[in-house]
């Protein structure tokens, strides 16, 4: 059976793809409008080319590249101190029973204090410093680590582990060669999110106490009545918390092929 | 122990804690098993025949007696007692080539070696073309035979399945169940298979041994003498079943812990 041709076929998957973003388009027309309609809300809500003009503005200046580098310090510098603990800390948790009884409360004692609240005393301790800030992201970071590796270790399926031990796998073999890699999927489920609360973490510790940054650029778009700067910023923000949430995806594809829809 | 043996269970017993209770998973079991020879139990779910297993395997320690294999008391997992599992038991990270290699990287095996066993397995159970596969990536028939070879790759003296072909279907299963004979007559390891599926025990085993629970205990011993391969539908095959069957039935009535000898063929 000749079914349509190829070229068709591919045109015709691109008019799908095209037509997913048709509510997005108009809702930006629409924006573009109700902004536009008076200078009241011109102000209050900027339409989307003022937004670029804002954003073009402010990488000709420099300081959009310089904000966001900033806050992308900021994140690497606290998940790189988030996983360094979390993961072993996780992988502790999860396979040492003892272990687990003795430290639970304290994981537990901590985890549901938000990583905000912590604001105020890391103020008093660290100052206004990228090591207050990186503190607050840290914590964010941490619990959905330790929490996803716990659980992923905890999952690994027995039979696997006895598979292992009859082929001759010691104790360090099973840790390395079984457990690490039938946790991974956890460890990355952990990374995913603890990167997402890190980013949110950011952003509010730098509108509260920062001088760089994202999240500072907002700030100081209210107190300068730049709100086409406020949402750049935002727009900004949003972008870069997709492109993250990706990179960790790509990693995650490339370190585990062997999972299912790749 | 005897010349040309490789395991012999000693008056075995073994309980576990349930709540309050004891559950006598074996009670008195005794059973020898020959270098090369092929031993299938049979019995129902609570009979205690993952048990006898598990202890061969040195996963779990008997309550009371001794397992012996080559001579020495079981104290743990070795390679030279692999298993092969009802589910697979593959390890989805790793290609076919990286499972059937794993316990030879986990001895030592230099990687040239390594690879001219792979190259020995992957022949033997006819997945050429497959080596870079996931397991994912496989039907359940052609797991099972990666886990065969991941088993046999080690050179084990003893092979351990645990219900192997249970989640298979009907046809995969017969071909594996070809597929094993063929294996094990090129390499003649010494093999204790656990079956729920009669038909299959009389097929593949040189002896049957059929358990029974509460609590658990071998009943018989069949030594089954036609050659392979073997039609499970001939007369003295059926006869043979009808036997078990109608055992199995009948355990309580008349429970006979002696070997059997009933040839066949």
């Amino acid at each position: 059976m000749a079914g349509p041709s190829p070229a068709f076929q591919s045109v015709r998957r691109l008019g799908y793809q095209l037509a997913r973003y048709v509510p997005l388009f108009l809702m930006f027309a629409i924006w573009e409008l109700v902004s536009r309609s008076n200078p009241a809300t011109a102000l209050l809500l900027p339409a989307p080319t003022t937004v670029l003009a804002g954003g073009w503005e402010l990488i000709q200046q420099g300081t959009l590249q310089k904000d966001v580098m900033a806050s992308l310090k900021r994140v690497a510098v606290a998940v790189a101190f988030a996983a360094l603990v979390g993961y072993p800390l996780g992988f502790a948790l999860g396979g040492s029973r003892l272990f687990a009884w003795m430290f639970e409360p304290v994981v537990s004692f901590f985890r549901p204090i938000p990583p905000l609240a912590w604001i105020p005393l890391s103020i008093m301790w660290f100052g206004i410093t990228d090591a207050q800030n990186e503190f607050i992201i840290f914590l964010g970071a941490l619990f959905p680590i330790v929490l996803s590796t716990m659980e992923g270790v905890r999952d690994v399926d027995a039979q696997l582990i006895r598979a292992a031990r009859t082929l001759g796998a010691g104790r360090a073999a099973i840790v390395f060669t079984v457990i690490l890699p039938g946790a991974l999927s956890s460890m990355f489920v952990g990374l995913r999110v603890g990167i997402g609360i890190a980013w949110m973490a950011l952003v509010a510790g730098e509108l509260v106490a920062a001088t760089s940054g994202l999240g500072f650029l907002i700030s100081q778009g209210r107190l300068l009545f730049r709100s086409d700067h406020i949402v750049v910023g935002m727009v900004m923000i949003g972008v870069i918390g997709l492109l993250l949430d990706a990179a960790v995806r790509l990693l995650q594809q490339l370190v585990t092929p062997w999972r299912e829809g790749n | 122990m005897a010349e040309g043996q490789c395991v012999q269970f000693q008056r075995i017993c073994k309980t576990y804690a349930s709540g309050r209770n004891e559950v006598v998973a074996l009670h008195e079991v005794s059973l020898q098993i020959r270098e090369g020879e092929f031993i299938c139990i049979v019995g129902p779910s609570g009979c205690g025949k993952t048990t006898m297993l598990n202890l061969l395997a040195g996963f779990e320690v008997p309550t009371k007696g001794s397992v012996e294999a080559f001579g020495r008391r079981i104290d743990g997992p070795g390679p030279d007692r692999t298993m092969m599992f009802q589910d697979y038991a593959l390890f989805p990270w790793l290609t076919v080539q990286g499972n059937i290699e794993y316990g030879l990287r986990r001895l030592g095996v230099a990687a040239k070696e390594r690879a001219e066993i792979v190259r020995h397995y992957v022949d033997l159970i006819d997945l050429k073309g497959f080596e870079r596969k996931f397991p994912r990536q496989l039907s359940g028939g052609m797991r099972q035979r990666v886990a065969l070879a991941r088993a046999l790759a080690v050179k084990p003296r003893l092979l351990l399945m645990d219900e192997p072909f249970a989640a298979l279907d009907s046809f995969t299963r017969e071909k594996m169940q070809d597929e094993l004979i063929r294996v094990w007559e090129r390499e003649r390891k010494a093999v204790l298979f656990i079956t729920h599926n009669i038909d299959e025990a009389i097929k593949l085993a040189d002896v049957v041994v059929v358990m029974s629970p509460r609590p658990g205990r071998i009943t018989s011993e069949f030594r089954v003498n036609s050659p392979r391969p073997r039609d499970v539908d001939s007369g003295e095959c059926l006869e043979l079943v009808h036997h078990i069957r109608e055992l199995l039935h009948l355990v309580s009535a008349n429970p006979t812990t002696a070997p059997v000898a009933a040839p066949v063929g």
